[in-house]
């Protein structure tokens, strides 16, 4: 057992991080904006109503989430983790058994009462509070620290496999990035940073042979050379390009994109759904988008620099690992920046199990944030 | 417990600042896409786009003044083909080719040839009847064929057929303008068009049976215009007429424009074409058709698309006497009252004669106007000097474009004029305008003296009948004053009354006007000329400016007060007529009507009763057959009842049904005096009406037709003198 000292008589609404709150808020509704425009035209005669409808729903049941586990107190987290980590690896394992399969990766299961619903985006969560755990105690630990992290490796890596086995090299890659990040924080020093940087290039002429499947070759080399295009790998990069470029400064107004509006963009209701925002609001709606994505995580930072103990401070900064990628990789695959990876723009896309994850991650965030240390001549306390 | 040390703060901001540098990375790309790549993006979008099929607009309607519909577009269906879908679909192609030629009526390789094309969207024919479209639609379904859709289109129809042809203009194949109002309200008429979105995959090919959406399209504005239906079908039927009376070889030119307000009420010119087919004109046979070249097709639809009234220029002639003495007047260099004559002037070598051999003499200057002299104008030309002349040139707006709504052409006109292209100019010689700038500047004589923009639009409605746009008159600029347009009126219905517009006198209606015949390049050679007439009315109020030009008449004689001048004559009085305007008769016109009398209805009454009332109403009469007998009933009578003929002529009555022999021979009475042509046609037992006085130069029927005894032939005589040149 661990011992856990809480955080007493805290003064909920005057600790609140309204600031953070509002922001999100704001992004929920414009991308419920964006989402309801994305989806009047849809290819199959797939149904934007109701997928609208699901969209809105679950954000209701993630802000009633996020609200509860920020009266939470975080703490009780680091005794509670393993038993997350477990119902996490239990999903993944599940959807390996009992899973189906949406655009090639079998990830997606069926829940009694809950119904459809994508286990790896709830097991982020679990990732960054159990990890967490570890990261804390190397950090603040001496003893055992070998052995420690070892145990985070292995912790680590079981869940990245299960997932890239799906396979879903997307999700898989957030799960890298939210680590990556944690361990910066922890503290690695900067020459293992750029040696494992170097054996990354070193090894890549081998992940190209052996690991990459011709699908994600296509998708790095369309990326480098959009106009190599054998079997139109590009071809959603170049729909979504279209679209934003044809938004310009204003862009053409709300249900006007004719990308947007006639089945020109690919999923343009959950990946491409920037290449809507860059069309229909352009340059001026793309740009207030990003900033507020940088808002967010600059809060988060913030929110993670003022926690009251280096467990919150490590839950905080792999929530923000979580947003970043987000952000940072959908942004930047719908501007042919990045590789397409089916990576979802959080509070935009269409997705409930997503929108549920991110908003139960921000309930974490608040909770570091109520709980956070005691400024000098705050009379709260 | 311990708090985050300083190590991970740092690393914390460190990470904050990665953030920020990526946002920035990614605020740079989204500028470069939308703003460098932004046009060039935009355009592969809209092109990709058009591969969803076009849904055309409702076309709006063209009405006349009155809401009678000129241009209406009507419900047709497109046939259209997804030619790669069809071919995945793993359809027959030759029986899909097959089938469709024979319900579109196209040869079967002309489909093929579109279906096995490597291309995502084809037309197959377009505009097709909707029962057309509806068979195909049926085949499509019971075959169940995939790849081929049936799209509802829009056809443009003109009810009135060539009615105001040049006016309209016509549209082409994707409903767009491409001459006449159809063209110069293009922004109005068109309207949006909507699309049917299909899914198209990346390669172009539709996915079968999924759903479309439709964007409506929105309708095009409605436009009223200025013209009148019933006036502009007078117009058209009178210059019609006269084309073929007087054998016009290269077409005529009528508008009537009302001078209060520039609204053009008619516009005719001919030939004309039928815009429900513009490429193949109306005048021209199949047999010719068929053995014309393209060049000559070309040039034959060319020449019937073009407007006379203002893409053609011509030589005003005597009809621009009228602005020369406007400006005389207006500057006071004449008054009507002033002695002038009309012997030769010598201009820079040039002698200017009067158009009568021997001259008119001394005469006041309104008699040099009714006589139409040319010394007399060079005169008051002289007097104004070349400055104040040609300032009058321009502010009766004939160095400008009139400003209607239709292209115009440009004019011929001195850059620097000398004395002698002065001289010749005031009489309307050595300079090209349009027939439209006459018009316009003979408004501003009649109306005041105002130049007004003329104008053929005069509304722009929406389909529940909202105005969404009035063209109010728009005023130029003063040209004279009220004073010598007052005058100019009174002087211009002399010229009718009592000179040499007298053929387009209407009892009753006030006619004023001038005659033209004007000289064409090739005048000297083929010795053909352009007659016309610009007549208002009612003088002392007009209410229509109207002018008939009839280009190269192949008769003599061929001058404006001849040939042209009837034919206004009669289209005002139709015009004023059909616009209620009231008569008021002159006591001479009283006494001229007096003169004829309706022939009473005398068959079935007996020979008693007839001559009673025969003799009441002052005919004489002259019985055929048994005449004894004045209880006998009257079979027949010439001229039939209801006829108007002159008091005193002789109605011949038959006892018997009189066959086909009872007929007379018309003679030939050209040159005849009046009183040479009543004795010859009543010794033949004809009666005659006589019109104008001189000598004969035409007759109703012609030498040698048949008509029964006691007929009515209708001679036209003229002073000798007129047949030359004014």
């Amino acid at each position: 057992m661990y011992f856990v000292e809480k955080t007493r008589g805290i003064n909920f609404w005057k600790r609140f991080d309204y600031l953070l709150f509002f922001s999100v808020l704001i992004l929920s509704v414009f991308g419920l904006v964006v989402l309801y425009s994305a989806t009047r035209e849809l290819p199959g005669g797939a149904n934007g109503d109701r997928m609208f409808k699901v969209q809105l729903f679950s954000m209701i049941v993630g802000a009633v989430l996020s609200v509860v586990i920020s009266l939470l107190d975080y703490k009780d987290f680091k005794t509670l983790g393993f038993l997350f980590y477990l119902f996490g690896i239990g999903l993944l394992i599940l959807v390996e058994f009992r899973g189906y399969s949406v655009a090639g990766s079998k990830s997606w299961i069926r829940l009694p009462v809950i119904g459809q619903f994508q286990p790896s985006e709830l097991v982020k969560l679990c990732f960054i509070v159990f990890l967490s755990v570890f990261f804390e105690r190397i950090k603040e630990e001496s003893r055992d620290r070998n052995i420690n992290i070892i145990k985070l490796l292995v912790y680590a890596a079981i869940p990245i496999l299960l997932i890239l086995k799906q396979p879903d090299a997307g999700t898989a890659m957030v799960f890298m990035f939210i680590f990556a990040v944690m361990v910066f924080i922890c503290g690695i020093p900067y020459k293992y940073i750029f040696m494992s940087l170097g054996a990354f290039v070193a090894s890549f002429p081998f992940l190209w042979l052996f690991v990459f499947k011709e699908h994600q070759k296509d998708r790095i080399i369309a990326f480098i050379n959009p106009a190599w295009d054998p079997g139109n790998k590009g071809y959603n990069v170049n729909q979504a390009k279209m679209a934003i470029g044809s938004g310009q400064l204003f862009g053409q107004g709300f249900q006007n994109g004719i990308q947007t509006q006639s089945k020109g963009v690919p999923v343009k209701e959950s990946d491409f759904i920037f290449s809507v925002i860059g069309e229909e609001f352009g340059f001026i709606g793309s740009v207030a988008v990003v900033l507020l994505a940088l808002f967010i995580l600059i809060r988060l930072v913030t929110i993670a620099r003022n926690a009251s103990d280096t467990y919150g401070a490590f839950l905080v900064t792999g929530v923000t690992g979580l947003f970043a990628f987000h952000f940072f990789e959908n942004i930047g695959m719908n501007l042919g920046l990045l590789p397409v990876t089916g990576v979802p723009l959080p509070f935009v896309s269409q997705g409930g199990s997503a929108v549920i994850t991110y908003y139960m991650a921000l309930g974490i965030a608040h909770s570091v944030a109520i709980r956070r240390k005691k400024v000098i001549f705050n009379s709260d306390e | 417990m311990s708090k985050p040390g300083m190590q991970t703060k740092k690393r914390l901001l460190v990470l904050l600042g990665a953030y920020t540098f990526l946002t920035f990375l990614l605020i740079i790309r989204v500028g470069w896409i939308q703003f460098v790549q932004g046009s060039e993006l935009q355009r592969l979008a809209y092109e990709q786009q058009s591969r969803s099929r076009i849904i055309s607009p409702r076309r709006g309607t063209i009405y006349d003044r009155n809401g009678i519909a000129l241009a209406v577009s009507a419900s047709v269906d497109t046939i259209s083909a997804f030619p790669k879908e069809l071919q995945d679909s793993g359809a027959d192609l030759e029986a899909v080719a097959e089938k469709l030629a024979e319900l579109l009526d196209m040869s079967k390789e002309e489909v093929l040839a579109k279906i096995s094309k490597n291309s995502p969207y084809e037309y197959i024919k377009r505009k097709v009847e909707p029962e057309v479209g509806a068979k195909v639609r049926a085949w499509l379904q019971e075959a169940k064929i995939v790849g081929i859709t049936v799209d509802e289109d829009t056809k443009r129809y003109y009810p009135k057929r060539n009615l105001a042809s040049h006016v309209l203009g016509c549209v082409g194949t994707d409903n767009q303008g491409l001459e006449g109002i159809e063209k110069a309200m293009e922004q109005y008429l068109k309207g949006l068009p909507g699309r049917i979105l299909s899914e198209v995959d990346a390669k172009g090919r539709q996915i079968p049976f999924n759903r479309e959406r439709h964007i409506d399209p929105q309708d095009g504005y409605n436009v009223v215009l200025t013209i009148d239906e019933t006036i502009q079908y007078l117009a058209e039927k009178a210059i019609e007429k006269a084309i073929v009376d007087n054998k016009v070889l290269k077409g005529a030119v009528a508008i009537v424009m009302d001078p209060n307000n520039g609204e053009v009420l008619a516009m005719a010119s001919k030939p004309d074409f039928d815009p429900n087919s513009p490429f193949r004109p109306l005048h021209i046979d199949d047999a010719t058709w068929n053995s014309m070249s393209m060049e000559e097709r070309e040039n034959a639809i060319y020449s019937t698309w073009r407007n006379k009234a203002l893409a053609d220029t011509y030589e005003p002639g005597s009809t621009f006497k009228a602005i020369t003495a406007s400006a005389g007047l207006e500057e006071g260099v004449i008054t009507p009252e002033s002695r002038v004559n009309d012997f030769t002037v010598t201009v820079g070598g040039h002698r200017i004669n009067c158009w009568k051999p021997n001259a008119h003499g001394e005469e006041s200057f309104a008699q040099g106007l009714q006589m139409s002299c040319n010394p007399v104008f060079v005169r008051v030309a002289q007097d104004l000097g070349i400055d104040r002349f040609y300032k009058y040139m321009r502010a009766f707006g004939f160095y400008d474009k009139t400003g209607i709504e239709l292209p115009e052409a440009d004019i011929i006109i001195h850059k620097r004029p000398t004395e002698i292209d002065m001289a010749v100019a005031s009489f309307g010689q050595r300079f090209k305008v349009t027939p439209l700038h006459m018009v316009t500047a003979y408004c501003a004589i009649a109306n005041g003296g105002t130049l007004i923009r003329p104008h053929l639009v005069k509304e722009i409605t929406d389909n529940e009948g909202n105005v969404i746009k009035k063209f109010e008159p728009e005023i130029v600029r003063q040209v004279i004053s009220k004073k010598t347009s007052d005058t100019m009126r009174k002087l211009l219905q002399d010229v009718v009354t009592l000179g040499t517009g007298s053929r387009a006198y209407v009892p009753g209606y006030r006619v004023a006007g001038k005659t033209g015949t004007s000289e064409t390049e090739t005048s000297d050679i083929d010795g053909r000329y352009v007659a016309s007439f610009m007549a208002f009315a009612p003088a002392d109020n007009p209410r229509i400016v109207v002018l008939v030009a009839l280009d190269h008449p192949d008769v003599y004689p061929h001058t404006g007060g001849i040939i042209a001048a009837p034919v206004a004559g009669k289209l005002v009085e139709d015009i004023l007529s059909y616009l209620q305007e009231e008569r008021v008769y002159t006591e001479k016109d009283r006494k001229k009507l007096a003169e004829d009398v309706y022939v009473p209805d005398v068959r079935g009454k007996t020979l008693k009763e007839a001559e009673s009332i025969l003799r009441e109403a002052g005919f004489e009469y002259r019985i055929e057959g048994d005449a004894t007998n004045k209880d006998i009933t009257v079979k027949e009578q010439t001229p039939k009842p209801e006829t108007a003929i002159p008091r005193k002529s002789t109605i011949v009555l038959y006892t018997y049904k009189p066959d086909e022999n009872d007929m007379v021979v018309v003679p030939d009475l050209l040159n005849k005096t009046v009183d040479e042509a009543v004795a010859i046609l009543k010794g033949l037992g004809l009666n005659i009406k006589v019109n104008g006085e001189g000598r004969a130069y035409r007759q109703n029927y012609q030498q040698g037709s048949r008509i029964p005894r006691g007929g009515l032939v209708e001679v036209f005589f003229m002073d000798p003198d007129e047949a030359d040149l004014e």
